[in-house]
């Protein structure tokens, strides 16, 4: 048996050889190889060689996504008034990428490649197209896909009494609120408050949150505001205090300001407004005015 | 009195003007050093390069075309080469690798091409019929890619399993079964047509 093997691989090796010595490659390899290694150097090749590339792994990409793309052409039979564009847009696709249809315009690696439908400029456009339709095609499907499930982004649909965590109360976090409402100039809605004060009571009523821009009166100290849930404006020299009432447990609002938050100690410099210790309801915004009352400052 | 070697490390401390002119002269060398490795190279192995391709695309002129991209790729990576044989093993691989593209390519595009008629002959017809002579090479053809290239690796490139499990990128393992499948399939398809 071994020798019967080793007769095979006797025959083998001499037919290989024998077969290889009638293969006689052209003389003008090197010519070739240094025209190529010429060609390469020059600028243009960097473009030619990306159209290369992107000809190559593009119709390498989309063969391996013929299934899914067929997937994808019954999910879009089924969608309805937007199936018929991207049908023809798939169709067209597929045509562009077909092999058949490469074999028609160019044909195989080595031949000259006659200019086809789209002319010269084709060999690199058909890959720029394909590949473009095909993230169009994929991000419409998606977004087809998200409707149908009822998960269609919506960047206005978060919850409006919350901040995002990198709004404090300095003041520097923007809500829905201020998209919704005009304000005068220097009166900002206040960012409703933050996460660690949303234990308030839920029987309180809703109130509107009040936002008042400070008047630039220097030496005025700010005090405790007595009362309900009235605007407290907090002028104080460096700008205006936001105070953050602290609520109660009874869920009752007294007005009391004080701040709790490590941002509003001391004195804060944030731009004034007063909110309110809930988010319930409305995000209503009630003004104050440009300046505040003379009563409401002690 | 035994001096202490220097090392480049000193010499480059020691003389700065050398670390600013080094990478222009650097990549002119190597640029130098590619273009005659290449030269090299093509004069010794060329030939036995485009046979290995013909036998695994089974057309002359493809496998020309391979062994030019072979090289021309080689002259691109020669920085990390540096080495004549370190550069025909590179230039074995690229050639495996590329005729590999090659078969792929044709495959796809012979499953979308209508048939033609039997008694028209095909495009590479001509080319293909040279590499037919002998009842072997015909049975060569017959082979899956794999064994095919285990085969003419082995017995036209006489490489090592370590070397063709290295150009081939596979275990030496899958080397010896790819040979002793090939080798069965061959003698099974010549104990049948003798």
């Amino acid at each position: 048996m071994m020798t019967q093997d080793r007769d095979y691989e006797d025959i083998l090796r001499r037919a290989l050889t024998a077969a290889a010595e009638s293969i006689e490659p052209g003389g003008d390899g090197l010519q070739r190889i240094r025209h190529r290694l010429d060609s390469r150097r020059s600028p243009r090749s960097a473009f030619s060689r990306f159209a290369e590339w992107l000809d190559l792994y593009g119709t390498r990409l989309l063969v391996r996504l013929d299934p899914l793309i067929e997937g994808a052409r019954g999910v879009l039979r089924r969608t309805g008034p937007l199936s018929g564009p991207l049908l023809a847009l798939a169709s067209f696709l597929g045509r562009l990428f077909s092999p058949r249809g490469r074999r028609r315009a160019g044909g195989h690696r080595g031949q000259a490649s006659p200019p086809g439908r789209l002319g010269p400029a084709g060999a690199w456009l058909r890959p720029v197209l394909a590949v473009s339709a095909a993230v169009a095609i994929v991000v419409v499907g998606v977004v087809i896909l998200n409707h149908e499930t009822g998960t269609l982004i919506n960047p206005t649909n978060n919850n409006m009494g919350t901040t995002s965590p990198s709004s404090s109360l300095s003041g520097a976090g923007t809500t829905a609120n201020s998209k919704r409402w005009k304000l005068p100039l220097g009166v900002k809605t206040a960012p409703a408050v933050g996460t660690g004060q949303r234990n308030y009571a839920p029987a309180a009523p809703a109130l509107p949150a009040v936002a008042c821009t400070p008047t630039p009166k220097p030496a005025v100290t700010t005090s405790a505001p007595s009362g309900g849930a009235t605007a407290t404006p907090t002028p104080t020299p460096s700008g205006s205090v936001t105070g953050t009432p602290t609520p109660t447990p009874s869920g009752s609002v007294t007005g009391t300001p004080t701040p709790t938050s490590p941002a509003t100690s001391g004195t804060a410099t944030a731009p004034a407004a007063m909110v309110l210790p809930y988010d319930a309801g409305d995000p209503a915004v009630v003004e104050c005015g440009a300046s505040p009352q003379p009563s409401q400052t002690p | 009195m035994v001096t202490r070697p220097i090392d480049v490390t000193e010499a480059l401390i020691a003389n700065p003007a050398v670390t600013h002119a080094a990478p222009a002269v650097t990549h002119a060398a190597v640029e130098w050093d590619a273009d005659r490795a290449v030269t090299a190279i093509y004069s010794e192995h060329y030939r036995s390069l485009v046979r290995l391709a013909a036998f695994l695309v089974r057309d002359t002129s493809t496998a020309e075309e391979v062994v030019q991209d072979s090289f021309v790729a080689m002259h691109g990576a020669w920085r990390r080469l540096r080495d004549t044989d370190k550069a025909l093993s590179y230039l074995r691989q690229s050639v495996v690798n590329r005729s590999r593209s090659v078969l792929r390519h044709r495959m796809v595009v012979d499953k979308n091409t209508p048939k033609p008629p039997p008694d028209m002959p095909s495009a590479e017809h001509g080319a293909i019929i040279q590499l037919e002579r002998s009842a072997v090479v015909s049975a060569l053809r017959s082979l899956p890619d794999r064994q095919r290239e285990a085969l003419v690796l082995r017995y036209y490139g006489d490489l090592s399993e370590a070397q063709i499990a290295s150009v081939m990128g596979i275990s030496r393992g899958a080397v010896k079964s790819h040979t002793a499948r090939a080798m069965a399939a061959l003698r099974a398809v010549l104990e049948r047509d003798s």
